[in-house]
């Protein structure tokens, strides 16, 4: 009998179509399939672990073969970061402080205003264009589809699918994902005329910014005959005369004006495993300044957007710029080690206009 | 009815399937040849197509790819679709010689996988996905199939007793 006698070409069509309409109808969107997953995902949990514990050792040996190298030389590098990144953690901490407070002072909303949700990934994608994990909380956890998925380093990705009590997430690199960014704070280019002198070193990412900041009470002692002091920082102008020996309050007010900070938006997509994240969709602004390699991306916010504004995504590592309207092709590293991730974030944040689309 | 499902081929590949499955959702995740992650499943069902001809390795990629599908996060249809579609094309071995040697099921069995995995990027484009070609697809192609291909003496015996294919007891006609 040949491969194409009519009742083989007949169950080779049967299967084809078969397949194409069970396709059609989970793309639909379909309860049952979905329910089906789920239980036939949960029955494969013990099978899952069991082969888990029976293939580590060779998964073990295999690491050991193929990345040994790698992790001696990641290791090295690794402690030499550590090194060079403590001092600057306690300044970045300082920093993180004031800005916080800067936002609380100014009612802006900031990644620690929202709830999260930690959990633990428990598995990946097996094929290889998809670019998807599986962590253990769901739908009982107050996970929704579309909500930002952060590590320590900052975005990994969005939650796709959402069962009670797992979810999948799709990250930064694969190719289906976009989120808004921003690059906040770009270096500008030589001013054109003459400019208010800035009164604060600090980059904060709001558009026309003014602050009023109220330092502390201080207490000053001046010795006899003194005719002036200072308040504490050494503000100017906040110099007060006193003509006594008892203590005297100082309740320095200040007003300080922080020039706009400019910023460029884009989106960032993702190309696959191995592929760098490209920062796209951006129009290079003279006047804002030029991107520069090292620069933050962040995500934007906004009230389309799944994702809550200011969450860091990685900093610029390429930048190569095209001829004609085509902007800047912009390569971003990310700050999430997608490779080793353990344990995620899920902030539990809905867009107004979803937020707005429940209650209605 | 319950004798009939026994006696069907469905019946073996079902676990082995599942153990497959489970295999490809932790060993093989972590066991990346040139960072690509090999596809047992599809190896399986082009092996089956290689052994048992294309509606055999239609058959085996269908119920394969059902599995895969429910056990990760693609659509229900797809994966079986695309694991059909590379267990009829190592089918084709069939069509020059019934009952091939080893070295030409692993061809076919390379050919199949290769297939298969081809027809993935091209499915996501049917169903709306903009750009489904990575960069590097080309290498996971030749990764994937040569891992099938690898597979295959091991594969073209199991998907054998799966499917309860038997080679054919021809005589020779001079005696």
């Amino acid at each position: 009998m040949g491969i194409y006698s009519p009742v083989r070409r007949r169950l080779i069509i049967a299967l084809l179509l078969s397949s194409v309409l069970l396709l059609t109808l989970d793309l639909r969107g379909n309860q049952i399939f979905d329910t089906m997953r789920n239980g036939f995902q949960q029955a494969m949990d013990p099978l899952e672990s069991a082969a888990e514990v029976v293939s580590r050792p060779i998964r073990n040996a295999w690491r050991g073969i193929t990345q040994y190298d790698d992790l001696a030389d990641e290791n090295e590098d690794l402690r030499r970061q550590l090194e060079a990144q403590r001092a600057d953690q306690i300044t970045y901490r300082a920093a993180v402080i004031e800005f916080q407070a800067l936002l609380e002072l100014n009612n802006l909303p900031s990644l620690s205003d929202y709830d999260a949700v930690t959990a633990r990934v428990i598995g990946e994608t097996p094929n290889n264009l998809d670019q998807i994990i599986e962590i253990d909380k769901g739908e009982d956890d107050g996970i929704d589809v579309g909500m930002a998925v952060v590590s320590e380093g900052g975005l990994v990705g969005k939650v796709t699918r959402v069962f009670d009590d797992r979810s999948f997430i799709m990250l930064v690199r694969d190719q289906r994902f976009a989120v808004r960014a921003k690059v906040p704070g770009a270096a500008p280019e030589e001013p054109e005329g003459p400019e208010p002198p800035p009164t604060s070193a600090n980059a904060i990412p709001h558009d026309d910014l003014t602050t009023t900041t109220t330092l502390p009470p201080s207490t000053t002692t001046t010795v006899p005959g003194a005719t002036s002091s200072t308040a504490p920082g050494g503000i100017p102008g906040s110099s007060t005369s006193t003509t006594s020996t008892t203590s005297t309050t100082i309740a320095a007010t200040t007003t300080t004006t922080i020039p706009p900070t400019e910023k460029e938006t884009g989106t960032v997509v993702g190309q696959g495993r191995g592929e760098p994240v490209l920062l796209r969709f951006v129009r290079e602004n003279i006047d804002a300044g030029r991107f520069e390699v090292g620069d933050a991306v962040m995500t934007e916010g906004g009230e389309g957007s799944l994702s809550p504004p200011d969450i860091p995504i990685g900093t610029i590592s390429r930048i190569r710029r095209q001829s004609g309207s085509a902007g800047p092709m912009i390569e971003v590293q990310l700050g999430a080690d997608l490779e080793r991730l353990s344990f995620v974030r899920i902030v539990l944040y809905q867009s107004l206009e979803e937020a707005a689309g429940d209650g209605g | 009815m319950i004798a009939a499902f026994i006696q069907s081929p469905v019946f073996r590949l079902l676990p082995v399937g599942v153990i497959l499955l489970a295999l490809q959702n932790t060993l093989f995740v972590d066991l990346q040849p040139a960072g690509v992650i090999v596809q047992v499943l599809l190896a399986l069902a082009a092996a089956a197509g290689a052994a048992g001809g294309a509606d055999r390795g239609a058959l085996a990629g269908f119920v394969l790819g059902l599995i895969y599908d429910l056990g990760t996060d693609s659509p229900i249809g797809a994966t079986a679709l695309t694991m059909a579609l590379g267990g009829v094309v190592a089918g084709i071995a069939w069509t020059i010689m019934v009952d091939p040697p080893w070295w030409l099921a692993a061809v076919f069995t390379t050919i199949g996988a290769a297939a298969g995995e081809l027809a993935v990027p091209v499915l996501r484009i049917f169903i709306g996905e903009a750009e489904a070609f990575e960069p590097r697809f080309t290498r996971v192609v030749i990764v994937v199939a040569i891992a099938a291909g690898a597979l295959s003496p091991l594969f073209v015996p199991l998907s054998r007793w799966c499917l309860r294919i038997r080679k054919p007891d021809w005589k020779a006609l001079a005696e």
